[in-house]
């Protein structure tokens, strides 16, 4: 036990006044999960740009001009920015890109509608340089289109009356108005239940964790990245803290130890025990800190606490398997992070199980500890409980892989063999 | 009764066989000095010593147990000195030995106080809170020589202690391994310098190509060319072929020769001036001709067919 504290505490020295490799490992996982969870998320309490679109009024009926005018207040005005053009430069502007869309009312719109003679039709010219603006737009416009239609079937009478009123070429009268305001009252008297309160409507609401109704528990895009993008970087981290077996070899250090007392045995569980609390204390600060930074908080931090020991274990005996299997500098810098990469990448490391083809997806991942790590963290969040399972899985696999890295590392030294 | 008993070692990796069949012995208080060329199995033959490398056949005997019989006892009586600075950069010259010494198996204030001690006597006190990658490459090797001494070891194996120093420096570590026999200290000393074999050792085994050709004292080796002079002879000797020369072959034995040069040794104990004589009435026209000792060069130049220096 005295001896490997001895050999921790030089490691622990060492580390201390060369730390640069692992802050590098540590503050990469951490920016991408930012890029990532901000590119994604679409930023939640962020408010959407405001929808620059022109109108084009070829009617200039007091019907459009009302219109017009009701786009410019409240509501409307928060997410809309209509400006009012003529066709040619409407269209210009849409073509050089400074539109989302132009909404055109032709000419005559407001005499065939009322008239109800003749079908009408709105002109919507989207800029295909855009996607998401000029297709909330024609949303408006087909909602637009239904409650004129609803209008058409239900007061086909009245906005023949109407038109008169708006397209006479006499000011209309105020009795005649009056008139026509009481008569399309008393139509919509018997309805009036059933327009206040309005008997259908909606309610806004974030959609929540199965199973979870503690508040915070909403589903986080940065909660979900967080597990997948420490798995891969915790790998490189125990990677970086086991890369001094090799260096310790070229530097001969590691001979001078084995002509010790101590045994190699020794000196490579002194290394993954190492790698183990560089891996702990890195979790720590990457999915601790990563909560406090993004705004979200872990469900169970210490269960994800000790499944981060667990993957810590695994991660320092895999590395240790690999500077058994390549014991020199020059192959475990290329191995090594392939090897991390693909198990990162298989695992769901990067991209989510669904993302993922067919065959990896139902015959190699469930089989690789990243993904049974990622995968509990992120059910683990969602109130999942058979978490302790991979964390049996992962910490047996971590002692295994130490083993075997021990007798082969063993075996080649004493033969001779550094490469 | 010798304290390092190396019997038959044999080492191949492939189809090269590193060390071949090598036996020598090192008593306490006695430096023996392993000479050789760069390849010729000494680092080999100190790596199967303590346990670095696995021999495939023969035995290491250390104080009357074989070293595979109880690894940890042997490795507890010896230090070894590897060629290259085996220590941390990052770390000063104190925390090295103090870490050294704890794996050495001693406790914390025991590494502590030898760790003073010892750089008291390698002269490095005033540096001991340094990293040592502010050290001088001298300082560095006597860190590297005081690492292996904390636990005060009955046998040290020292590969080429003084590889890449100064002449000042390696003159003090040399004194300060003299100290270390003089106090009983068992020391196995592998290098490729002759004048250090000749003035440190007390035995030497002379080592090349994996096989230990000879051994002896520096007298004992010299002996082996019947402790004769040698006569060095200059002539233009281009096309000549000197053993067709009359009576010459029954005199002399050419150790090494040149178109300019003729390393000779006197078969029967003749009187220099004898020699001589018989030099000067070659059918050569000589410029000149000298008289010297035996090197251990020459020796090696006797047994191996060239000059350790080539």
């Amino acid at each position: 036990m005295t001896m490997l504290q001895v050999l921790l505490a030089k490691d622990f020295k060492r580390a201390r006044r060369n730390p640069v490799p692992y802050l590098i490992h540590l503050c990469v996982p951490l920016l991408i999960t930012a890029l990532l969870g901000l590119v994604f998320s679409g930023g939640q309490d962020r408010p959407l740009a405001r929808i620059k679109f022109a109108v084009v009024d070829e009617d200039q009926s007091i019907l459009t001009r009302l219109l017009r005018g009701a786009l410019n207040q409240n509501q409307a005005s928060e997410h809309l920015e209509p400006v009012f053009l003529e066709r040619i430069p409407a269209l210009l502007d849409v073509t050089n890109n400074l539109l989302s869309a132009a909404v055109i009312i032709p000419k005559g719109f407001t005499s065939d509608f009322l008239g109800g003679g003749r079908r009408v039709k709105l002109e919507l010219i989207k800029n295909p340089a855009q996607q998401i603006h000029p297709a909330i737009v024609e949303e408006l416009l087909a909602t637009v289109v239904t409650a004129m239609n609803a209008l058409s079937r239900n007061f086909g009478d009245d906005l023949t009356a109407w038109r008169r009123i708006f397209t006479g070429t006499n000011p209309p009268g105020m009795l005649e108005v009056g008139a026509l305001l009481t008569k399309t009252a008393g139509q919509l008297e018997p309805i009036r239940h059933r327009l206040d309160p309005i008997p259908v409507t909606y309610e806004k609401e974030t959609q929540s964790a199965p199973g979870a109704g503690k508040a915070g528990s909403d589903w986080n895009m940065f909660a979900y990245l967080l597990p997948g993008m420490a798995a891969l970087f915790l790998l490189f981290l125990a990677d970086a803290a086991m890369r001094d077996v090799p260096r310790e070899l070229r530097l001969h250090t590691f001979d001078r130890i084995r002509t010790l007392p101590a045994s190699v045995g020794l000196f490579l569980t002194a290394k993954v025990l190492f790698a183990l609390i560089i891996v702990t204390l890195c979790a720590a600060i990457l999915l601790g800190g990563g909560a406090v930074v993004f705004s979200f908080h872990w469900e169970r931090p210490l269960v994800v606490a000790v499944l981060a020991i667990a993957y810590g274990l695994f991660a320092g005996g895999l590395m240790a398997l690999l500077t058994g299997l390549w014991p020199g500098e020059k192959k475990a810098d290329v191995l090594n992070n392939l090897v991390a990469l693909m198990l990162g990448l298989a695992g769901g490391c990067t991209f989510p199980d669904s993302a993922l083809p067919p065959f990896m997806r139902e015959h190699i991942s469930p089989w690789l500890p990243t993904h049974w790590f990622i995968e509990t963290v992120r059910a683990t969040q969602l109130g999942a409980t058979e978490w302790w399972i991979t964390g049996m899985k992962l910490a047996l696999l971590g002692i295994a892989l130490l083993a075997l890295a021990i007798w082969l590392l063993r075996r080649k030294l004493e033969a001779g063999v550094r490469e | 009764m010798s304290f390092l008993q190396v019997s038959r070692l044999v080492k191949c990796f492939g189809a090269t066989r590193a060390v071949d069949g090598v036996s020598f012995e090192v008593r306490p208080g006695e430096i023996y000095g392993l000479l050789g060329p760069n390849g010729a199995g000494k680092t080999t033959t100190l790596s199967m010593i303590c346990g670095l490398l696995k021999a495939d056949s023969g035995e290491v005997i250390i104080d009357g147990t074989g070293f595979w019989t109880d690894p940890s006892r042997a490795r507890r009586l010896m230090g070894v000195v590897p060629q290259e600075i085996a220590l941390y950069e990052e770390l000063s010259g104190r925390e090295n030995l103090e870490f050294w010494g704890r794996l050495a198996g001693l406790a914390a204030k025991e590494a502590k106080q030898r760790a003073a001690e010892l750089l008291e006597a390698l002269a490095l006190a005033d540096r001991a809170h340094d990293a040592l990658k502010k050290y001088s490459g001298g300082m560095k090797r006597r860190i590297n020589l005081g690492c292996a001494l904390l636990h005060r070891p009955r046998l040290l194996l020292l590969d080429e202690p003084t590889v890449g120093i100064d002449p000042q420096a390696r003159l003090k570590l040399l004194e300060f391994i003299r100290d270390l026999a003089a106090s009983g200290t068992a020391i196995l000393y592998t290098t490729h310098y002759l004048e250090e074999a000749e003035t440190l050792c007390q035995r030497i085994g002379i080592i090349d190509q994996g096989r230990l050709l000879a051994e002896g004292t520096l007298a004992e080796l010299q002996q082996r060319l019947g402790g004769r002079h040698l006569f060095q002879l200059e002539a233009n000797l281009a096309g000549v072929q000197p053993d067709q020369w009359p009576g010459f072959a029954q005199q002399f034995q050419i150790l090494q020769r040149s178109d300019r040069h003729l390393l000779l040794a006197a078969l029967n104990d003749c009187d220099p001036a004898a020699g001589l004589k018989a030099l000067l009435a070659l059918p050569v026209q000589v410029d000149n001709v000298s008289i010297k000792r035996p090197s251990l060069n020459d020796v090696f130049l006797e047994l191996t067919g060239r000059a350790l220096r080539e």
